[in-house]
């Protein structure tokens, strides 16, 4: 469009990821394909469990090899989010802090593992008072806890905790 | 607010919040030994919420939870047809506050079909059976097949002109026709759909010729006239329909398959918490209430000690296998 | 007894004090659960269930109901506030509703849902009580072609989901659809893609993904954003009721939306998801600024709303009139009438006509009661949204992860919430749109099996998809909306590439 011309360095630096998401999508249809030869394809009166996964891995990696060489004809728009000034860090350690937490969740419980969670984010967030952070993390812990489990009756990962 | 002022207010709203937190500690522990049981019981149910073999733990749990004295809490666990629920009490501590609801699909058809699944039924120590329900074989009212023969002379007439509708690939409705199939050497082709109320709308639709399904489902249809039933996959005739043969009276004994279901509790379980669970169950199936219960959703009371439970689920284990090998539900 | 004298019977017994209390009950619960994120209105009846055990038939049906639609609503709220949806039918209404309340437009938004909800709802229960048992004839006449047809045709709304680059939409619609391949086989039963892993035998947990996509992604998104102590809203809030303008211009959209969420509700298996798109696409289609579309109009969010709730009223025809749950709700509610003695099925009006018209009748009630309790709430739902963040988002995430949990109780959804809250949150960043996504998921399930249960009965011969008038004139609209929306922008290619 006609931005691009007046911008081409900012059109090149937010072309890249597009290319890296439409290469990984490529990969992943590929990848799809792959797996489902592991199936019965079947046929047409009766299809098979790799009929549909098949197609749909085709598919895939059909319309981005598309978007893939739209990019690099420039006819398609680049919608990127920003890479700078925003804290991209603070969401990785959210994101790890929140997978380590699903992952050990049914070993350590409920009350413990939300706790350290809790506790982690706040932190993270919120960088003075410290105290006033353990003290919510411990209420916001054993109060969602006490609310769900014991009033609402939703269930709610047991651990070494014996309750 | 200075910051000297904000830190004072925060130590103070700390120590409310720890005393708070405290507070709501001390009453969740209690005491782990003495008289069981002593705290609440978990109850796993490898099926979903007012699913069939959901209804059955929750009437007889609350009647068992009088008795026992302490609440019964239902997990219900559907994932992979109740594998995700049967597998988590594998794995639970035998300390008798984690018990399955059990019932021969997730228990012994399962882990037959299903080549990812680890468990037999013997990784569990059976307590006790406590109810069955039986499965019939639709048709719509207008159908031209009255009975069981007029079908089986159509069928062998016309191999794969018919269809029948299942709730699922291993649903023990389902297996019980396939069985039923080749005692009568017929070719009637399946059409799989994904739950009860899917297949009863196909049923009434017109879209499958027959249907084996649970009775309870069908029951109010069958009366209203919009279905029939052919034949019920059971040992004795239904006293909802008596006037409806069983399969064994029309010579298909083999493919008389209920749907039980029972409880079963993690393998080293001790003896006495077993007992103490029998001597519950059996008080609460004398109560008239739960019987009516029961019965209106279309479970019989058929109480069977832990022996008779491993009997029972050897010999389904054996028919079903049998089945499984010969290529009925092929898995890899 | 005819309607007239059954209705009247109806409100006799829904307007006696406890059952006006068990609505209520239902309706609030309902709405602050179905607030949470990740339960919906099968967490609400799971819930309330027990609590129904006690009371009598009649109370029980009438708070279930009542809990039904109230997380119908309750899904509205959190979607609008925080685009964070209440579950997947509220997806459509994150699209417009959160560029409405980051307007400062919050108020209008709700209330728009409200109204709108309480408009569609009570013209289904019209189409309920006097068009019943006929409409559930024509539903049974949908067999697999006739699903996979009308749904192939929800499918093509994706064209209209999306206010970027439809090859994007497309991407993301086969992502949806190819996840949804993951677990048992629907024909055979075969496990497909689980490497080992019973817990994603049945699939990948949909709730998990969407909660994922959405609401982690956003916690994620607005972390990064975060400078000081701020709040989420920029705007100041522009009043908390609709204008005129506002009225006016939602009327027709609520019209429309209850027609297409009452018809396609019927129809059972088809949830409320589809109707809620449908009525998204549709809307767009006919509006004359199809590009504002995203940014905060205010039909957009009225329309779904209505389908929403008119879907609700349309699944109950074939529970009254056959009992033939055409969701899972509707199962729930089938079982809540077995353990209380009671068959759905056709005699049910016949052999307790106390519960039939009572909950007929229980719904208008329950409507009035949405109505009244969420118009005054608007203005607390908002203040919600003054909590600081650094308290708002941890929160946020630890109610999802209940949410998340309570569906199955399986520990790994937590971890398909958290991976997909994290590609969630690269795909805003790559430009990609989860919306197409969340629709192909939800669909994949069905279309995949009906397709394949066509095939069986067709004995593999794909023209008899046509042989059927209901299949036909569905893939014929699935065709055309394929061709109006593409077509523009193949255009659009050929006219620049010379530019370049």
């Amino acid at each position: 469009m006609r931005g691009d011309q007046s911008k081409p360095s900012a059109a090149k630096r937010g072309i890249f990821p597009e290319f890296l998401g439409g290469l990984i999508l490529a990969l992943f249809g590929s990848l799809v394909i792959h797996e489902s030869r592991k199936l019965a394809l079947g046929d047409l009166r009766a299809p098979g469990p790799a009929f549909f996964p098949f197609l749909l891995g085709c598919l895939l990696t059909i319309v981005s090899l598309i978007l893939l060489v739209g990019l690099s004809l420039g006819k398609v728009e680049s919608k990127c989010g920003q890479w700078k000034g925003v804290h991209w860090q603070k969401v990785i350690l959210s994101f790890a802090s929140l997978l380590v937490y699903s992952l050990t969740l049914e070993s350590i419980g409920y009350i413990l593992g939300t706790f350290l969670l809790s506790g982690f984010l706040f932190f993270l967030m919120e960088k003075r008072g410290i105290l006033l952070l353990f003290g919510v993390s411990v209420l916001v812990s054993l109060g969602f806890y006490v609310l769900f489990k014991q009033i609402l009756f939703i269930q709610l990962p047991q651990g070494i905790i014996p309750f | 607010m200075k910051r000297g002022q904000r830190n004072k207010a925060g130590t103070g709203t700390l120590i409310i919040m720890l005393a708070l937190g405290l507070f709501l500690f001390v009453p969740l522990c209690q005491a782990a030994e003495s008289v069981y049981p002593n705290r609440p019981i978990e109850i796993v149910v490898p099926s979903e919420p007012g699913a069939f073999g959901d209804l059955g733990p929750r009437i007889l749990g609350q009647k068992v939870s009088e008795i026992l004295g302490v609440p019964l809490v239902i997990s219900n666990r559907p994932t992979a047809s109740g594998a995700a629920g049967v597998e988590a009490v594998t794995r639970a501590k035998p300390d008798g506050y984690t018990i399955l609801a059990a019932a021969n699909a997730p228990v012994i058809l399962v882990p037959l079909v299903n080549p990812q699944v680890s468990y037999t039924f013997r990784k569990l120590l059976p307590i006790a059976v406590f109810a069955y329900s039986s499965n019939v074989l639709v048709v719509r009212s207008d159908s031209p097949h009255k009975t069981m023969n007029d079908l089986v002379a159509f069928a062998k007439k016309n191999p794969g002109k018919l269809t029948y509708g299942s709730t699922g690939a291993a649903h023990i409705s389902r297996i019980s026709m396939e069985l039923l199939k080749e005692a009568a050497g017929v070719d009637i082709v399946h059409v799989p759909y994904q739950g009860g109320g899917s297949l009863r709308a196909a049923i009434l639709g017109g879209h499958v010729d027959l249907a084996p399904i649970s009775i309870a489902p069908v029951l109010s249809l069958v009366k209203a006239g919009n279905l029939r039933v052919l034949v019920s996959f059971s040992e004795n005739r239904l006293d909802e329909l008596p006037d409806v043969p069983t399969a064994k009276e029309v010579g298909y004994p083999n493919s008389v398959l209920p749907t039980w279901l029972g409880y079963m509790a993690p393998l080293g379980t001790p003896r006495p918490i077993i007992d103490k669970w029998n001597q519950a169950i059996q008080k609460a199936l004398s109560d008239p209430g739960v019987k009516s219960e029961l019965e209106k959703v279309a479970l019989t009371i058929d109480y069977k000690t832990p022996e008779v439970m491993t009997q029972v689920m050897e010999r389904e284990e054996r028919i079903l296998s049998e089945w499984v090998k010969k290529g009925g539900l092929t898995r890899k | 007894m005819d309607i007239f004298q059954g209705l009247i019977y109806g409100f006799s017994v829904s307007l006696q004090l406890s059952n006006l209390f068990a609505c209520l009950l239902g309706v609030v619960l309902g709405t602050v659960v179905g607030d949470l994120p990740g339960l919906g209105p099968v967490a609400a009846i799971a819930l309330l269930l027990p609590i129904t055990l006690k009371m009598s038939t009649v109370a029980s049906i009438i708070m279930l109901a009542g809990g039904f639609y109230g997380a119908m609503y309750g899904g509205s709220i959190t979607s609008i506030l925080v685009n964070i949806p209440g579950e997947s039918a509220s997806v459509v209404t994150c699209l417009d509703g959160y560029p409405m309340a980051q307007k400062g437009r919050a108020g209008p938004a709700l209330a728009i849902s409200a109204i709108g909800s309480f408009v569609a709802g009570t013209l289904s229960i019209l189409g309920l009580t006097f068009l019943g048992p006929l409409l559930a004839k024509f539903a049974l006449k949908f067999g697999a072609p006739e699903f996979f047809s009308l749904i192939l045709f929800g499918l093509t709304m994706i064209a209209y989901l999306t206010s970027g680059s439809w090859i994007k939409a497309v991407l993301m619609a086969a992502l949806g659809l190819t996840l949804r391949t993951v677990g048992a086989d629907p024909i055979e039963g075969t496990p497909r893609f689980t490497y080992g892993f019973t817990s994603i035998m049945d699939g990948i947990e949909i709730t998990a993904i969407v909660i994922g996509l959405f609401a982690i992604s956003e916690v994620f998104f607005n972390i990064e954003r975060t400078l000081q102590n701020r709040e989420i809203l920029s705007a100041p809030i522009t009043g908390l009721w609709p204008t005129c303008r506002d009225l006016r211009v939602s009327a027709a959209p609520i019209g429309r939306g209850s027609l297409i969420g009452f018809f396609l509700g019927i129809i059972p298996g088809i949830g409320p998801v589809v109707p809620t798109f449908i009525s998204y696409g549709v809307e767009k289609r006919i509006s004359r600024h199809p590009e504002r579309f995203g940014t905060g109009m205010i039909e957009a969010v009225a329309a779904p709303e209505a389908a929403n709730n008119a879907a609700t009223g349309g699944s109950l025809i074939p529970l009254f009139s056959l009992g033939i749950p055409a969701n899972l709700v509707m199962a729930l509610l089938i079982s809540a009438l077995m353990l209380h003695g009671i068959q759905p099925g056709p005699l049910l009006m016949r052999d307790h006509p106390e519960v039939f018209w009572g909950v007929i009748t229980s719904m208008y009630t329950g409507n009035v009661f949405l109505l009244i309790l969420n118009l005054p709430l608007v203005g607390i739902w908002v203040k919600i949204l003054k909590i600081p963040y650094f308290l708002l988002f941890p929160l946020i995430i630890l109610l999802c992860v209940i949410g998340v949990y309570s569906v199955n109780s399986n520990p790994m959804d937590i971890v398909v919430m958290t991976l997909f809250g994290g590609i969630g949150y690269f795909m805003r960043k790559f430009g990609y749109e989860a919306a197409p996504m969340v629709l192909a998921l939800v669909l994949g399930g069905i279309l995949e099996l009906t397709f394949r249960q066509s095939l069986i009965f067709f004995r593999g011969d794909l023209t008899l998809f046509f042989s059927r008038p209901i299949a036909a004139i569905f893939l014929i609209a699935a065709f055309l909306v394929i061709l109006s929306a593409f077509l523009p922008g193949l255009k659009k290619i050929r006219s620049q590439v010379p530019g370049e």
